[in-house]
């Protein structure tokens, strides 16, 4: 695949702060039309990387290429880029035109140009009926569309934006992302987006790319991070830190099997292959919520077997997440119904080996 | 022993109606949540109740009691806020306080104290120092004090929202367990639809100082009275599409699609004189299907539509789906997804079971089947 397919390349970015590496040697490139969804808690250097590829930073090693082209001297307004930092909460008191104006007006566009950039993306977002509207005044709907027409109003090839998404009511981000996918596909226009949210990350990035301590420790498309983290810290943090996770250790003979959660167990004599195969003297299993049983008993159980507690769920109207203890580890289970327990009682907890993640005990990374 | 009714309760900030001709009855021992998003007018409902704000109109009574003109101080109500507000001393003392001020006796006062405090499960915890403690126990002896107070009523303001959602589970555990015990009245202010569908006996559902609904968990998810409740809860909320029945044949349709064509729906909305509805169904009880033999399944609405927006949430899928012009969302499963192998721009058809689907008035937003 020839290089000059790409929108944009960044190659081997790396910056320091104060002797401090907050970048090291990032690399990506994007297909015109493409969503990038960098995911990262905050701090990471999310921001510091799209204020490089904008220009408003400038990288201590590493190329930006744009269409071909190093862009690495040039300034931001030349870059045909768009750094869009506020959040995609609108102005209420202004009018629709003014809200989509307001990024252009901060530029100092001419009112000539201002009409038309308006009327053209209003005109692609199907909001032109509604510009001399009061954002406030607007469907939960409409909103959305007009926020997403802001932050796209600066005319560009490439949109970088900054948790476009935080600070949002949940609904209101649940439908606003949405939207943003449909409207993405529709306009055609390559976007990299900064989330520290997983949620985000996963539904709209067409790729996501986890960028951790300044280094990208995972890229590839939604499905592939999920099920495939590259290692254990990955997987945690797609789930908040409640990953469902048992260490089995086997001893030097290869003998007497043990696992970091008690003694009340049964371990699926796979576990145990897979533990000779690695040559490894200890694994990490794990699974996500829906990967993950927790009952009164699991009768087969094909996979690791885990008594604990049960401490309590969450009923979302459609489903429960129920939640086991035993010691300091949590297990999470996505289940249609209530186990017939009450608080406090003894539950077992199945992590089947169809569902589980094999992490090395020493490096923490993906063994199958 | 307190059931506690609310009575046409009005309330006004200068021009702001916080609160428009709010009735309510709280049941005595139950645990009953006040939901809905920021600005609803449930806290200030919540203080009207604790006798912290006066009504602008209306009445409040504990056991047909009119308490609207009584003081906080006296009508035998502890409220709990973020469980923070504890002094700097021990568990046993911050627990002991509301009972001195209540003039017990110093022997009685350690007894009560220790039973509070094992009832919450910070037994142990007396001697310490709450700067000791994390913040599930911190939370805990702030329960406690309240509980010390001896209350006829137990007022929640969102008392969980700063905790980590693991502490969070468990603390709601807790309280569920303490309500069963103690059978006292308890009002439970959220704006959190999981944490308000987990603990309550009841819910009142709010938005803009009315309350919409008020039900258990299963009829507000299920049986939403407005466009509103089924839309605020459940994520996603529910979907609406809105519907036509045609005079003739008595089937529903959206725009030109048949969608059902058994009479039996169409007479029923006929018989309430509408011939159109918005039709409301939950993105889990989506079936979806790529093609259906040509049966029509008298038990399903089927929509055909194509797929415009594929969502992956890791444990589910959410598949947005066009259907003249309007859209719903089908929430499947990793497993459902995988097998049917979906794209967007696929056309599909879309099974909805006709006990799983409810019709909305157009013009009030109000659930008329």
């Amino acid at each position: 695949m020839g290089k000059d397919e790409y929108i944009i390349q960044v190659e081997k970015i790396a910056k320091t702060y104060n002797g401090r590496r907050v970048l090291n040697d990032i690399s990506f490139a994007l297909r015109r039309g493409e969503l990038l969804a960098i995911l990262g808690p905050p701090g990471s250097g999310k921001t510091t990387l799209l204020k490089i590829i904008a220009g408003l930073i400038k990288q201590d090693a590493g190329d930006v290429i744009i269409n071909g082209r190093i862009v690495n001297d040039l300034p931001p307004y030349e870059r045909g880029v768009s750094l869009v930092f506020e959040t995609l909460a609108l102005y209420p008191n202004m009018s629709v035109y003014e809200n989509i104006a307001s990024p252009l007006i901060a530029e100092k566009k001419d009112k000539e140009y201002i009409d038309r950039r308006v009327g053209e993306i209003s005109r692609l977002l199907k909001i032109e009926h509604i510009l001399g509207r009061k954002a406030d005044k607007l469907s939960g709907g409409e909103r959305q569309r007009v926020a997403i027409a802001r932050a796209l109003a600066k005319e560009a090839e490439i949109y970088l934006l900054d948790e476009p998404l935080s600070n949002l009511d949940a609904k209101i981000r649940y439908a606003l992302r949405t939207e943003f996918k449909k409207l993405k596909s529709l306009l055609g226009k390559t976007i990299i987006l900064a989330t520290s949210d997983p949620s985000d990350a996963l539904a709209l990035g067409d790729k996501v790319m986890l960028l951790f301590n300044g280094a990208v420790i995972q890229e590839g498309p939604p499905i592939d991070i999920y099920y495939a983290p590259r290692n254990i810290s990955i997987a945690r943090y797609l789930t908040g830190n409640i990953l469902n996770e048992v260490s089995i250790s086997i001893d030097s003979y290869g003998k007497s099997v043990s696992m970091d959660v008690g003694q009340e167990f049964s371990i699926d004599p796979y576990f145990l292959k897979v533990l000779r195969e690695v040559g490894e003297t200890s694994i990490t299993l794990a699974s996500y919520a829906d990967g993950c049983i927790v009952d009164k008993s699991v009768e087969s159980c094909s996979g690791i077997k885990v008594a604990g507690e049960f401490i309590g769920y969450e009923y979302r109207g459609s489903e429960y997440l129920v939640y086991a203890r035993k010691g300091e580890r949590v297990f999470r289970s996505l289940r249609a119904s209530l186990p017939n327990v009450t608080f406090g009682e003894r539950v077992e907890v199945c992590i089947p080996h169809t569902n589980a993640l094999l992490f090395s005990g020493k490096t923490g990374s993906l063994i199958r | 022993m307190v059931s506690i009714k609310l009575v046409d309760i009005s309330k006004t900030f200068g021009s702001v109606e916080a609160l428009k001709d709010v009735s309510l009855e709280i049941r005595d021992g139950e645990l009953f949540a006040i939901l809905g998003p920021s600005g609803c007018g449930k806290t200030t409902l919540l203080r009207i109740v604790a006798g912290l704000e006066k009504p602008t109109k209306g009445r409040v009574y504990f056991d047909d009691i009119d308490v609207t003109n009584i003081p906080a101080e006296i009508r035998d109500v502890s409220m709990v806020f973020q469980f923070y507000a504890l002094y700097p001393t021990t568990v046993f003392n911050n627990i002991a306080l509301p009972l001195k001020s209540k003039g017990y006796s110093r022997i009685d006062i350690e007894k009560r104290v220790k039973e509070i405090a094992e009832l919450v499960g910070i037994g142990k915890a007396l001697n310490l120092h709450i700067d000791k403690l994390n913040i599930a126990d911190k939370q805990k002896v702030a329960l406690a004090r309240a509980m010390a107070k001896e209350p006829q009523v137990y007022l929640f303001d969102e008392p969980l929202t700063i905790l980590d959602p693991v502490t969070r589970v468990i603390m709601r555990s807790e309280l569920k367990k303490l309500q069963h015990r103690l059978k006292q009245t308890m009002i439970y202010v959220t704006h959190d639809q999981i944490e308000a569908l987990t603990l309550a006996d009841r819910i009142a559902v709010m938005n803009f100082g009315v309350v919409e609904q008020v039900g258990t968990s299963w009829d507000v998810y299920n049986l939403p009275n407005t466009t509103f409740v089924g839309w605020f809860l459940g994520e996603p909320g529910m979907n609406f599409v809105e519907i036509a029945v045609d005079k003739d044949d008595l089937s529903i349709n959206i725009g030109s699609k048949k969608i059902f064509r058994d009479p039996s729906l169409g007479k029923k909305l006929l018989d309430l004189g509408l011939e159109k509805a918005l039709l409301g169904f939950r993105a889990e009880n989506v079936v979806l299907v790529k093609e259906v033999p040509g049966v029509h399944d008298p038990n399903s609405i089927v929509i055909d539509g194509i797929i415009r927006v594929i969502e992956f949430f890791g444990t589910h899928y959410v598949v947005n789906v066009e259907t003249e012009g309007s859209e719903f969302k089908v929430k499947l499963s990793v497993s459902e997804f995988n097998k049917l192998m979906l794209g967007e721009n696929d056309k599909v058809k879309a099974l909805v079971r006709v006990d799983k689907v409810c019709f909305f008035n157009l013009d009030n937003n109000r659930r008329v089947l």
